[in-house]
């Protein structure tokens, strides 16, 4: 019976090519009509250390990370052993290696699954064709896999093309000519791994990074202020270039102090501007954060969350911000908390906080994690929409003084462009009066607390407030990339006749009171997953009363992925 | 309120500039800091660069960030536009606004321990990328708002009024200047107005980074006097409510001195600084010999002051970048995304 989908690992130590293998498997996958989604796997090497693809393809979208793999391709078996805890393997998994790459080392070997001798590298390649350009084994283990699983020769030979156009030619036939002889042996092999047939649709092959950068794109972002930091940097690499063909301009500043400030300094400019970190650097804009919040700023923060606390895991992922991002900064300063629900969600829950930003002129924080940011999958186009800019800029009476902060009516209060006349202002960070002069009453600073309290109270997030999925009186409530492995968990349980309503929550803060409620009723029991040891979210929940006193924690530290099996059985 | 409103009353016979703008239209709200602060003649310095330049108000935007010297932007140019920022940030704030609007007159205002202190950093890297603008330190060599204690630019060996004597060394932030590639640095001396007047309005003129020092006693906290101890018990109670009732009798020091010689000074705290004004033929383009210049003098234990160096054809930020004329926040939906084109190219990109 034909597969619905089937999960492979290409691993192998530096230079092995254990990306590119899984690049090319998974994009000639995208281009047969077939959905899938990629993770990476590092070792503790800085630089071109081992590394191990995690790949899985099928005819529907895929949004965990599966619960075992049922191919592990070894490009060598240089310390790749230690990578057995993350990539689950059992007695019905192959395992492909080369003879002459030795013993199946015992961390592998230990699942009892089949091993599968295949002889990967080019017997008649030259010595310093070799040493030039390595062993290709992992374009060869590429071409064979993807064959195995029913590709077209066609769709093979055009991914090794697109991923490696840029080098030329030589290189580009060079590695087409070692996939292809991967699919030639292929049938040797004796193996049935095919997919049930694809459906076509055009479609986009994207990572969370990059569709949190093209989301800020379309919602107008033209002003990023940022600094390198893990597993951040490749949105930043992604975005530049696009950033200034459209116009914008990026800085990368000295620390996060700066990059948060340049950012905030652009908004007040009039800019719509964004910054781009993870926990360390977010740590150190919570100052400025606090300022955004008293001088009305609007400014996105994009927060792709790695493990903590201090420097953490650098490329492991973890939901460990979720207090900072939500609390994070001395005195009352409330502000606008999103997570993307997929990694073709980042594109739109991107491009929602660039509007929420401008709307409310607020902090709006984006909570992805490395788990989405540096995924690639197989999705559907997001939808194309014009930029949604809506910072009001003029409105109120001119007057002398002009008042910037008025209390009375609406709380979201005129931002006129700075240099406009008649309308002078200074954003203030003091407790100021409402014309932004500094004060200290009481009365005065209840009346501007309010004011932004306000903003924040009535805003509604109407329908982009989370999604809900299935039915049932069991809930599981989860943010970023846990909701993933959780829509599957459901799916499984429904299969198996259990129905279990998955809410998966986009606005984080302020919660959406109403629509929880409303997505609540009926369920007896929920369960809140989360990866981070303390149940932040959780307790933001409870605090809140937005779940019921009895509701259960699933909160456990990265940086391993929740897998759908660990839900279904803490669920069932 | 920690403010006073200022009566808006014109005299039909005040001196108007060339665009009919009146010293006070360039005024802000009555100061509240203590009375004979150095950081007030800088205030009056900027008013009236700003109106012998005929400066339109609304295309000014005064950046800050915390301390009593960051405070001043109120007190100055109260129909202009700005951003008071925290503590150590303003010239972060500042690049980000002037990258999204190269029109407006960028006057940067900060202290010694905004800038020297907990804002070296964001001080250097702002001057390294020659942001166009006008940056001002009031230099008084303590923190003055939080009652005294040493800042990065007081001199080792010197005392605080507590009797604490300073063992670090300092830093000299017009040496900095240089050193990061400032194409206008200048020190002067909130006392002096003939030098500092046209200094700033010489900056504000510069297209480019331009850093000016001004030594700015702060009258509370350089004084040992007997009145100490109540004068401490009122400024530690003052700041819960205002300060306004704050009352001293001392003076601005004040100071007109000639080209070329060298001037004692003596503070309100009885000690005593040597300033070294500039020859009037003093060469104003070579940075190297500026640098030389101002570490001789100060191994002499003098301070210089005076416009010591100045590009001749200085490029700003924008240039470096080489953006277009035009402002980016004027820049719209037709020239951001011509005929979401390029969004489009992207679109396709990912298919
Ligand atoms: C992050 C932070 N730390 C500390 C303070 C307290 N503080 C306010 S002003 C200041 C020092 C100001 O010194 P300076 O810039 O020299 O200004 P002056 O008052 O002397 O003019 C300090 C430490 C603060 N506002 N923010
Ligand atoms: S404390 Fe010093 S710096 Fe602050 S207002 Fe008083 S005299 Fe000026
Ligand atoms: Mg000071």
């Amino acid at each position: 019976m034909p597969r619905h989908s089937i999960a492979v690992v290409f691993a192998g130590s530096g230079g092995s090519g254990a990306m590119s293998a899984g690049a090319v498997f998974l994009r000639a996958a995208a281009r047969a009509g077939y959905f899938g989604m990629m993770t990476q796997l590092f070792g503790a090497q800085v630089r071109g250390g081992e590394s191990a693809a995690l790949v899985q393809i099928g005819v529907e979208p895929i949004e965990a990370q599966p619960d075992r793999f049922d191919a592990f391709v070894a490009l060598d078996w240089d310390k790749v052993e230690q990578f057995a805890a993350e990539i689950p393997l059992d007695e019905t998994s192959l395992i492909f290696a080369d003879p002459s790459a030795g013993a199946v080392p015992a961390g592998i070997a230990k699942s009892k699954g089949r091993v599968v001798a295949l002889t990967m590298s080019d017997p008649g390649e030259s010595k310093i064709d070799r040493a030039l350009h390595g062993k290709r084994v992992n374009m060869f283990a590429a071409g064979c896999l993807a064959a195995l699983c029913g590709l077209p020769a066609d769709d093979i030979g055009g991914a090794v093309e697109s991923i490696f156009g840029e080098k030329g030619g030589d290189v580009v036939g060079a590695n087409r000519a070692r996939a292809l002889a991967g699919v030639q042996a292929a049938p040797a092999l004796a193996l049935d791994l095919k997919l049930a047939p694809p459906t076509h649709d055009r479609r986009w092959l994207i990572s969370g990074n990059q569709a949190v950068a093209l989301g800020a794109l379309r919602g107008g972002v033209r002003f990023v202020g940022c600094y390198p930091i893990t597993p951040a940097t490749d949105l930043v690499e992604w975005l530049a270039p696009h950033l200034l063909k459209l116009g914008g301009r990026l800085v990368l500043g000295e620390d996060e102090l700066a990059s948060v400030n340049l950012a905030l300094g652009a908004s007040y400019g009039g800019v719509p501007a964004m910054t781009v970190t993870s926990g360390p650097g977010f740590s150190l804009m919570v100052e400025s954060l606090g300022l955004a919040v008293a001088a009305e700023i609007p400014l996105v923060v994009i927060d792709v969350m790695r493990a903590g606390p201090s420097t953490g895991i650098a490329s492991k992922t973890e939901q460990s911000d979720v207090n900072l991002a939500i609390y994070g900064a001395h005195g009352d300063a409330p502000r606008v908390v999103l997570a993307p629900l997929s990694v073709g969600d980042c594109a739109g829950t991107a491009e929602y906080a660039v509007y929420v930003a401008e709307a409310l002129q607020v902090p709006v924080i984006v909570l992805s994690d490395q788990m989405l940011g540096q995924a690639t999958a197989v999705i559907d186009p997001v939808s194309d929409r014009p930029p949604p800019q809506s910072r009001k800029t003029n409105g109120a009476a001119a007057g002398q003084p002009f008042k910037r902060y008025a209390t009375g009516g609406d709380a979201v209060t005129p931002m006129p462009l700075p240099g406009t006349p008649g309308r002078e202002w200074v954003a203030e960070g003091l407790t100021h009066n409402e014309a932004g002069l500094p004060a200290s009453g009481a009365a005065m600073h209840a009346a501007q607390i309010h004011k932004r309290a306000r903003k924040i109270r009535e805003f509604d997030a109407g329908d982009r407030w989370g999604e809900v999925t299935g039915e049932g009186d069991t809930a599981i409530l989860a943010f970023g990339s846990t909701v993933g492995p959780a829509r599957e968990a459901a799916r499984r349980l429904a299969e198996a006749g259990r129905n279990v309503r998955v809410i998966a929550l986009r606005l984080l803060a302020p919660l959406p009171a109403k629509q929880l409620a409303q997505a609540l009723t009926g369920v007896r029991r929920v369960v809140v997953i989360e990866q981070n040891d303390t149940g932040q979210l959780y307790r933001h929940l409870l605090g809140h009363k937005a779940v019921p006193v009895d509701a259960e924690s699933v909160a456990r530290p990265g940086p391993l992925p929740f897998r759908p099996s660990e839900i279904v059985n803490y669920v069932a | 309120m920690t403010y006073l409103a200022k009566p808006k009353f014109h005299h039909p016979g005040l001196p108007k500039n060339e665009l009919g703008y009146t010293h006070r239209d360039y005024e802000g709200t009555v100061s509240t800091l203590c009375a004979g602060c150095g950081h007030d003649s800088i205030t009056g310095a900027i008013i009236q660069a700003c109106f012998e330049l005929a400066i339109e108000p609304h295309r000014v935007a005064k950046i800050s960030g915390i301390g009593c010297s960051s405070k001043t932007p109120t007190y100055f140019l109260g129909n202009s536009h700005g951003f008071n920022s925290v503590h150590g940030r303003m010239p972060s704030v500042l690049t980000g606004a002037n990258l999204a609007n190269r029109d407006l007159i960028y006057l940067g205002v900060s202290g010694d321990g905004d800038s020297a202190s907990i804002g070296l950093g964001q001080f250097a890297h702002c001057l390294r990328r020659g942001v166009n603008m006008t940056y001002i330190v009031e230099n008084n060599g303590v923190y003055g708002l939080t009652k005294g204690q040493f800042s990065a630019t007081a001199d080792r060996g010197s005392k605080s009024k507590r009797g604490v004597t300073n063992t670090d060394n300092s830093i000299d932030m017009v040496a900095m200047a240089l050193q990061l590639g400032a194409s206008f640095v200048a020190r002067s001396f909130s006392g002096d107005k003939e030098q500092l007047v046209p200094i700033i309005k010489a900056a504000i003129a510069h297209q480019g980074a331009a850093f000016i020092d001004v030594i700015s006693p702060c009258v509370a906290f350089n004084n040992h006097a007997g009145s100490t101890k109540s004068f401490d018990f009122v400024r530690e109670h003052n700041e819960a409510v205002n300060r306004l009732d704050f009352i001293s009798t001392r003076m601005p020091i004040g100071l007109q001195q000639e080209p070329g010689t060298v001037e004692i000074v003596e503070q309100h705290d009885g000690s005593r600084i040597a300033l070294r004004k500039l020859d009037a033929d003093y060469e104003v383009h070579d940075r190297a010999a500026a640098l030389g210049f101002l570490q001789h003098h100060a191994a002499k234990g003098q301070i210089v002051t005076g416009l010591l160096f100045v590009e001749k054809e200085a490029q700003d930020l924008h240039a470096h970048l080489d953006t277009v004329e035009e402002p980016l926040n004027k820049l719209g939906e037709k020239e951001l995304c011509p005929g979401s084109a390029v969004l489009g190219q992207i679109n396709a990109g990912l298919r």
